[in-house]
């Protein structure tokens, strides 16, 4: 050692007498303290273990240590360097001892334990190479070294575990090695290999049709058998590891996911699912499984796997399924069921099978029937008995089975009703195999059906005939009955009909109706007041109206069933009830308001029974007035008698109705004209109770008519009158003209003179007389301008001032802007003067007012159709009104008549006011009058407006024109007057001709055209009249003017005279003055162009 | 070993050791057994390793283990030994029943 080579040689001696000192001092200090102190200190206080102590303790740990390897369960030894076992554990040198090949050397303590390894190599053990390396490696310097290796006993099979962990011993390598058994790990493991394949052998093999696979709880797929992999044609490793809700079997339907979720769920808690699904194949087609999911517990009972599986149903599995249970079933219910069952040979002629209920429905043994089979068809009642035979003989393939129902007799004698439902069976190749039949006891159905049947079809038919809407229901509110005739009426829908539920058809009824609320409410009212009869009428929306009638319906036992109600369509006679009330209202409006007065009266006694409002109204009287009264009382005297024969007349039959003008007197005294129709109202067989009258007003008609006739009345007078004056008026000119000749002449005898001016004076009033007769008849010819009436009414009203005396108050009332009118002045003013001095008469010199006005007044419909003489349009309307006496209505019907006066003889003409109408009537006006006795009197005149100029026309005046010795002719058929007018035109300084033959004029004219200046003719001559004389001149010269004279001019129209040439119309008898204007006016005019 | 419970009790004891030698281990043992007998619940014993605490050994002057040093009561008791002779340590302690 290198250290002893460091040391001294001298100083061997001191250090060994001092380890001898220091030997001497331990065995001392031992014997001191007797072995009982461990250390002891330097007097630094270092303390020294003493070397017992040192061995002690050596000894104690080598031995804990020992026994800490020794209570392992490996096999342990340490190796040193070499490899030689230095020390090994119990295990170990058991281990060794043990397995020492017989002979060999055990490798315990002392052997080189690399050497064992490759002697066991060489042996052929094939992991003791890679031991013997991987021990080599560790104590040449590697960290660690493990290897597993089978050592199989001959009587077990054993793995080790060696490990090799290095070691270091007393600064020199060594190592640890330690064989662990870990036979039952790979025993097990193996084993657990084995199991898993043989599982999965096992679940591989179950079959294409069954799928399994195995999950964690959590829904993971972590195996999955063959058969569900080719199902979807995918590899494990995309299926496992993943959800199995989301893999291609559930994936493809949310609800079967869903489905598969609550599975899995009910797995964790422990239970098991089961049920068919669907699930998708590869190809995107659904195969049906019955779908289990299991739940797999360890053995402390944890949920560790969950194994859905699916068992593919294929027809096949079915039908199997199918039979299992048809088989158990038939079990089950042949031996139980209260229906017999029997099986047959297929020639009926052997019972194969029958069950117990047998006995109980025939009353005979199952064996009876068994020993004798062919028995069956004698317990067939005997009316029966064909029927049921036959119909079992005519079964074959095309009719396989029957049902049945007949009558048997049991051994008993009973009667009961069966039902059989019997069936062949045959086989795949249609061969007939056996009969089975089904028996059932239905004598109490049939009992009871029989009954129902009865009892149904009475009420069935009573219901369904019924027109009436009829529904029963329970006293739930559901419907028992209800038959069609409901549906019909309620127009309610088949869906509706046919729920049994009487809610939804309630409410369907009930928005039917127009009041949906009250009928809803009655109804509710009503189901719960079970004892309550109702009656109501149901107006529906579509117009209908149902009587709806409903009774509570109740057994004989007073057990309440529920309700019925009927519905009757009662439209129509609403609708008549309405129809009749409306006629009556409409009869009694057409009685009430008719135009035309209706009366019943009766015939006996002539009392009205009811009147209208109407003839109340023409009457005067009110209704309840009338009703009262008799018609004899109503009618006029003068008429009565006429009816009162009539009456009898309908009494007897002999007139059915009537008709008649007459007049009643109203309740103010005034007649009333009417139209009467009266008719017997006929009851048969019997006589005329009453008697109807309808009553037309005619007054006014009348009235109408009487203007007609005063109207022909006048026209008459006026021909009449007219004629007379026209012959009278010749005279008085006559008279006149040679009146005026004797004075012309009588110059110087004054006193002649004087009584010539009486004649004249005469023959003037004379004259006027005529001529206010040919104004009234209209036939003065009229010269008509375009005035207004203002001046004209203004002058009048002066001249009447002038003569009425004081004591009569004039109101005059004048409206500026009254229309124009054609009016001729002179008639106006004669007008005004005429009604002025009779209004004044009217008040008979006592105080009174005349008023007169002049207004604007328009006729309108109204008035012209009550004035028929006008015609609506503007007019001045001219009124005189007195306070006089006033006329009733009979004078003033007569008032315009001519001559009619009411003044004593002599103090009238009578023409005053005949003469106003002639002259309304030529103004194309006319004239009115309102009168009331004591009431004074108002007439109105009415002139139609004009349109045109208005020409104050002054009437001519000044000095008489003279001639200046022209040639004139004057023509007359009367030459008396010819003569005179001839003898005046030559004192007008004419050189004056006459003729009385207007055909000899003409010749003469022809002869010299141009021999008369001008023609003065008469109209009216023998022959030829003026106006033709006139036309015949003119075309002999056109240029010659003619002067018509004439005194009844009415076919003288302006057109007519102006194509004949005539210059100017004179009216007869002839005013000087006028003459000698006409004369001179006709030679100063330009003459008239030629056409 | 740690201190008994009873720090106020009479008797104190201060144990000096060397590691797990075997007469340390016994005089440990014994003193532990003669306390438990005769001064149950009246007793303290600290154990101090002379090899963890040489400096304190040598304060209290000990050159040897085991040494049990009785602290109080007063006076201070040295005994130097595994303590097995009993008779002899509960004499020089004035414990059990001749002292009693």
């Amino acid at each position: 050692m290198k250290m002893e080579k460091l040391m001294p040689a001298e100083t061997d001696n001191e250090v060994a007498a001092l380890i001898k000192t220091l030997h001497e001092t331990e065995r001392r200090l031992e014997e001191l303290t007797r072995g009982e102190v461990d250390t002891i200190s330097s007097g630094a206080g270092q303390p020294f273990m003493l070397r017992r102590a040192q061995m002690e303790m050596r000894t104690s740990e080598a031995a804990r240590q020992s026994a800490i390897l020794n209570a392992l369960p490996a096999h342990v030894a340490l190796l040193d360097a070499r490899g030689v076992i230095v020390s090994v554990n119990d295990s170990w040198a058991q281990f060794a001892t043990d397995n020492t090949p017989r002979g060999g050397t055990p490798f315990g303590l002392g052997v080189n334990y690399l050497e064992v390894c490759d002697r066991a190599a060489d042996a052929g053990s094939p992991d003791a190479p890679q031991a013997a390396s991987g021990i080599r490696a560790v104590l040449n310097g590697a960290k660690e070294f493990s290897i597993e290796y089978p050592c199989h006993s001959p009587t077990e099979q054993r793995w080790f575990l060696m490990t090799v962990t290095p070691l270091f011993i007393s600064a020199a390598r060594g190592a640890l090695i330690m064989h662990l058994d870990i036979s039952g790990r790979k025993l097990a493991e193996a084993g657990r290999r084995a199991n898993k394949k043989r599982l999965r052998d096992l679940i591989d093999g179950l079959g294409a049709s069954m799928m399994v696979g195995l999950m964690t709880p959590e829904g993971i797929l972590v195996e999955a058998n063959s058969p569900a992999l080719a199902a979807v044609g995918f590899s494990p490793e995309e299926v496992l590891g993943k959800p199995l809700v989301d893999s291609p079997w559930f994936a493809y339907s949310e609800e079967v996911r869903q489905q598969l979720r609550d599975a899995i769920a009910r797995g964790v808690r422990g239970e098991t699912s089961r049920y068919d699904m669907q699930i998708r194949g590869g190809g995107g087609q659904l195969i049906d499984v019955d779908f289990v999911l299991n739940p797999v517990r360890d053995e402390s009972g944890k949920i560790v796997f969950l194994v859905p599986s699916g068992n593919v149903i294929t027809e096949r599995k079915r039908a199997e399924t199918a039979m299992r249970e048809s088989n158990e079933k038939f079990h089950q219910l042949a031996d139980n069921i209260t229906d017999a069952f029997w099986i047959r040979s297929p020639d009926m002629s052997e019972v194969q099978y029958v069950s117990p209920a047998f006995e109980k429905i025939w009353g005979r043994t199952v064996k009876s029937l068994q020993a004798k089979p062919e028995e069956w068809s004698e317990f067939i009642f005997t009316e029966d008995r064909a029927r049921v035979v036959a119909a079992f003989a005519a079964l074959s393939i095309a009719t396989p089975s029957l049902d049945i129902e007949y009558r048997i007799v049991r051994a008993d004698g009973e009667i009961r009703w069966v039902r059989v439902r019997g069936t062949q069976i045959r086989d795949s190749g249609n061969q007939l195999i056996r009969h089975i039949g089904i028996v059932t006891d239905i004598t109490e159905r049939k009992q009871a059906e029989t009954e129902l049947q009865w009892k149904t079809a009475f009420l069935e038919a009573q219901v369904g005939s019924s027109i009436d809407g009829i529904l029963v229901v329970d006293e739930h509110g559901r419907k028992i009955l209800q038959n069609r005739r409901m549906g019909e009426l309620l127009k309610i829908p088949q869906v509706l009909m046919d729920d049994k539920d009487d809610e939804a058809q309630l409410r369907w009824v009930s928005n039917l109706t127009k009041a949906p609320a009250r009928f809803t409410e009655r109804v509710a009212h009503l189901s719960s007041h079970r004892d309550e009869i109702d009656r109501d009428e149901i107006e529906l929306k579509n117009g209908m109206t149902l009587d709806r009638y409903s009774a509570p319906v109740v057994g004989a036992d007073g057990k309440y069933f529920g309700r019925i109600w009927t519905f009757r369509d009662i439209t129509e006679r609403k609708r008549s009830m309405e129809a009749l009330r409306t006629s009556e209202q409409h009869f009694k409006a057409l009685f009430d308001q008719a135009a035309v007065g209706v009366a019943q009266a009766d015939v006996v006694t002539g009392r009205f029974v009811q009147v209208n409002q109407r003839f109340a109204d023409i009457l005067g009287r009110s209704r309840e007035e009338l009703v009262h009264l008799t018609f004899a009382e109503l009618t006029h005297a003068q008429d009565v008698a006429f009816d009162l024969k009539m009456m009898q007349q309908l009494i007897k039959g002999t007139v059915r109705e009537y008709a008649r003008e007459k007049r009643y007197v109203r309740k103010d005294g005034v007649d009333v004209w009417v139209s009467l129709t009266v008719s017997a109202m006929w009851a048969p067989d019997e006589p005329p109770g009453l008697c109807i009258t309808v009553v037309l007003d005619i007054t006014e008609r009348k009235r109408l008519d009487e203007h007609f006739l005063q109207a022909q009345k006048m026209e008459a007078l006026g021909q009449f009158s007219g004629g007379v004056a026209h012959d009278f008026n010749n005279i008085l000119a006559a008279i006149s003209g040679y009146t005026e000749l004797s004075q012309m002449i009588l110059k110087d005898n004054p006193e002649v003179r004087e009584y010539l001016d009486a004649v004249r004076r005469a023959t003037g009033r004379a004259t006027d007389l005529a001529k206010q007769i040919l104004t009234f008849s209209r036939q003065q010819p009229q010269e008509r301008q375009a005035i207004r009436l203002q001046r004209v009414v203004e002058e009048s009203l002066k001249l009447l001032r002038a003569t009425i005396p004081s004591t009569i108050q004039f109101d005059t009332s004048i409206a500026p802007n009254a229309p124009t009118v054609l009016a001729n002045a002179n008639q106006v003013h004669q007008v005004l003067t005429n009604l002025g001095v009779n209004g004044w008469h009217a008040m008979q010199d006592r105080p009174g007012r005349l008023q007169v006005k002049l207004e604007n007044w328009v006729v309108d419909e109204a008035q012209a159709a009550v004035q028929p003489q006008l015609r609506p349009g503007r007019y001045a309307r001219v009124s005189v009104s007195d306070t006089g006496c006033g006329m009733d209505a009979a004078t003033q019907r007569r008032i315009f008549e001519p001559f009619f006066t009411t003044k004593p003889v002599g103090q009238g003409t009578g023409l005053g006011l005949s003469v106003v109408h002639g002259i309304m009537d030529a103004h194309d006006g006319a004239v009115t009058v309102y009168s009331q006795p004591g009431e004074g009197t108002v007439f109105h005149l009415y002139f139609p407006a004009d349109a045109g100029e208005i020409d104050i026309g002054a009437p001519p005046q000044g000095s008489t024109p003279r001639g200046s010795g022209e040639r004139v002719l004057v023509v007359d058929d009367e030459e008396m007057i010819a003569s005179m007018i001839q003898k005046i035109l030559t004192r007008l300084n004419y050189a004056a001709e006459f003729a009385t033959d207007p055909t000899a004029v003409i010749a003469l004219v022809q002869a010299d055209p141009a021999r008369f200046k001008l023609v003065i003719s008469d109209q009216t001559m023998p022959g030829m009249t003026g106006l033709v004389l006139a036309t015949r001149l003119r075309e002999i010269r056109a240029t010659l003017p003619v002067i018509l004279m004439t005194g009844f001019s009415a076919s003288l129209t302006p057109e007519r005279l102006e194509k004949a040439g005539v210059r100017a119309v004179l009216s007869k008898p002839l005013s000087v003055q006028l003459l000698a204007s006409a004369m001179d006016t006709a030679l100063a005019a330009k003459p008239p162009s030629t056409p | 070993m740690r201190p008994r419970e009873n720090a106020n009790s009479a008797v104190r004891f201060l144990l000096y050791v060397a590691d797990d030698t075997q007469n340390s281990v016994v005089a440990v043992n014994n003193l532990t057994a003669i306390c438990e007998s005769y001064l149950p619940g009246r007793y303290e014993i600290e154990v101090v390793d002379v090899f963890k605490q040489s400096d304190r050994a040598l304060a209290d002057h000990v050159f040897m283990t085991p040494t049990l040093i009785r602290l109080a009561p007063a006076p201070v008791r040295r005994i130097i030994g595994t303590l097995s002779e009993q008779e002899k340590v509960l004499h020089a302690l004035g414990l059990g029943p001749a002292a009693a």
